[in-house]
């Protein structure tokens, strides 16, 4: 690697250290969470560094803004119900923050740099160079349907762990809707934005944003890309129809809604169950089939990520009046 | 060429951290808003000369859901305000 | 190194320019509203100089045509963004009662 590879590599990496720092130590949790959406895109610079760019689209979509964005949110709604509204207060946080004493603190400190001390070691004992599955997974491609070697994996060869992971899913998604004063998305907490520019912004975002879903998600067959970007891109289109005070998923009948929910963690199931009556392995797909299988079954994964996401920021308010935003123009 | 690229990089990822000192610094909300737009224009240009410099393709779709998120992450600033002008001035005095 | 490299050495340079306008912009300039600008403009410009540079390098037209995609939807964000936080300087100043007019 030359020596701006090792400068950039290093500067990315303090600057990582010093931003997490800083998060932590901060008081103002507007700050805390700018620079913590801040953190998640340079999270995703450093994965790219590391010639990931499939993590770096899933961490900058999911780490970064989505996570971000519900922050924001909590940090908004969470401020309205204990003042009432958004005025002067008298300390940084909206409630009384009970610093835990100087043993428990000394003890999670010492956990937390014995567990770096750890994997440092770890670290240092790997074999330089490619290692582990790598040629394993070369070996194994061509038969696998997909060009790409990390869709093989997630969606051929470990097909179960990205089942289990939309289970997960589905899983939390109905644990938030189980808490939810009415279940049937009927409170709408912001009223639509009657902008123009923003009016516009969305009529041309959407549509941009649907053909970015589609073409992340058949890229994922030869170039990073797949389900959970895909997902990450249909989730990203939610929150934004649902922070201009618009329905997405309130239009949809609630069948409609549960079934794309569950449709990722199903097709999984179903294309198992099949290929299990047909005489082979839970999820061995046939070689001539397999490209058209995991096509299916990333549509799938995509529309419940998707729809999984969004609901968990459209559920998360009572229904009734929410914040009213402060920006309000005729 | 690559070896360049790399460096415009470089030069542009320091641009990014001294935006990153306004960001933390920044006295308003507003200012600290910029954090989005920053990263979204820069970091895209980070990613786009990288990807020439490293000759991974895959980075410009990389680029191109930085740049759909920053538009996504300044409307979420935005349409939910989670700052008063009190707390700012508080935290600049504490800062 | 041939004419074309040369060319996107330079447009790249210049690019790199206007990114340094923008952060000096953005750290030295006195209040809030020029800060704005100066992020939202020049970077833009740098970033579009940049993409001119890499699509004179790119392989093939759509892969170019790809660049400059991202190029249109990082200036649609950047300049909707700018007009966002505007608006919402321009709300929190009225209601702090400074009524302050961006010149």
């Amino acid at each position: 690697m030359t020596i701006l590879g090792w400068v950039l590599d290093g500067t990315l990496a303090a600057v990582l250290l010093l931003l997490a720092l800083r998060i932590i130590q901060v008081r103002g949790l507007f700050q805390a969470v700018v620079l913590f959406i801040a953190f998640g895109l340079l999270m995703a610079l450093a994965w790219v560094r590391l010639s990931a760019p499939d993590i770096a689209l899933a961490e900058a979509g999911i780490g970064a803004a989505l996570t971000g964005v519900l922050l924001v949110d909590t940090l908004h709604y969470l401020r309205w119900t204990t003042e009432g509204r958004p005025k002067e207060q008298e300390s940084p946080t909206p409630w009384p923050i009970r610093t835990p004493g100087f043993w428990l603190r000394l003890a999670t400190g010492g956990l937390a740099a014995g567990t770096f001390l750890l994997l440092v070691l770890v670290l240092l004992e790997l074999p330089g160079g490619p290692a582990g599955l790598t040629s394993v997974v070369d070996g194994a491609l061509p038969g696998a349907g997909v060009d790409h070697p990390v869709t093989a994996v997630l969606l051929n060869f470990r097909s179960l762990d990205t089942m289990l992971e939309l289970a997960v899913l589905v899983a939390a998604v109905m644990g938030v809707l189980s808490v939810m004063r009415t279940p049937d998305f009927s409170g709408l907490p912001l009223p639509a934005t009657a902008d123009g520019v923003v009016r516009w912004l969305l009529r041309s975002l959407i549509p941009l944003m649907v053909l970015v879903a589609g073409y992340l998600l058949w890229l994922g067959s030869f170039a990073p890309g797949g389900a959970f970007q895909s997902g990450v891109v249909v989730a990203a289109m939610g929150v934004f129809l649902w922070l201009s005070g618009r329905r997405s998923l309130e239009l949809l009948p609630a069948v409609v809604r549960g079934t794309l929910l569950v449709v990722g963690l199903s097709a999984f199931l179903v294309v198992g169950a099949v290929l299990l009556a047909s005489g082979r392995e839970f999820l061995e797909y046939p070689g001539e089939a397999a490209a058209g299988i995991i096509l299916l079954l990333e549509l799938a994964g995509a529309l419940s990520l998707g729809v999984g996401l969004t609901a968990l920021f459209v559920a998360l308010h009572p229904p009734g009046e929410g914040p009213p935003p402060i920006d309000e123009h005729p | 060429m690559a070896t360049f690229f790399v460096g415009m990089a470089l030069f542009l990822f320091l641009n990014l951290l001294a935006g990153l000192v306004r960001v933390v610094r920044g006295p308003e909300p507003p200012d600290r808003m910029l954090a989005a737009q920053l990263l979204g224009t820069t970091g895209v240009g980070i990613l786009l000369l990288l990807g020439e410099g490293m000759g991974e393709p895959a980075l410009r779709d990389v680029a191109l859901l930085f740049a759909l998120l920053a538009i996504l992450t300044v409307f979420a600033f935005v349409e939910r305000p989670a700052e008063s002008e009190a707390e700012a001035a508080e935290e600049g005095e504490a800062a | 190194m041939t004419g074309l490299d040369g060319l996107s050495v330079l447009l790249c340079l210049m690019g790199g320019v206007f990114y340094l306008a923008g952060t000096v912009g953005m750290l030295r300039f006195p209040n809030t509203w020029t800060r704005l600008h100066a992020l939202t403009k020049a970077d833009n410009l740098g970033l579009g100089l940049v993409v001119a540079a890499l699509v004179l390098q790119a392989d093939s037209l759509p892969g170019a045509l790809k660049l400059v995609l991202i190029w249109v939807l990082a200036v649609l964000a950047g300049t909707n963004a700018c007009y966002l936080v505007g608006r919402h300087l321009l709300a929190a100043k009225e209601r702090a009662g400074e009524g302050e007019v961006p010149p």
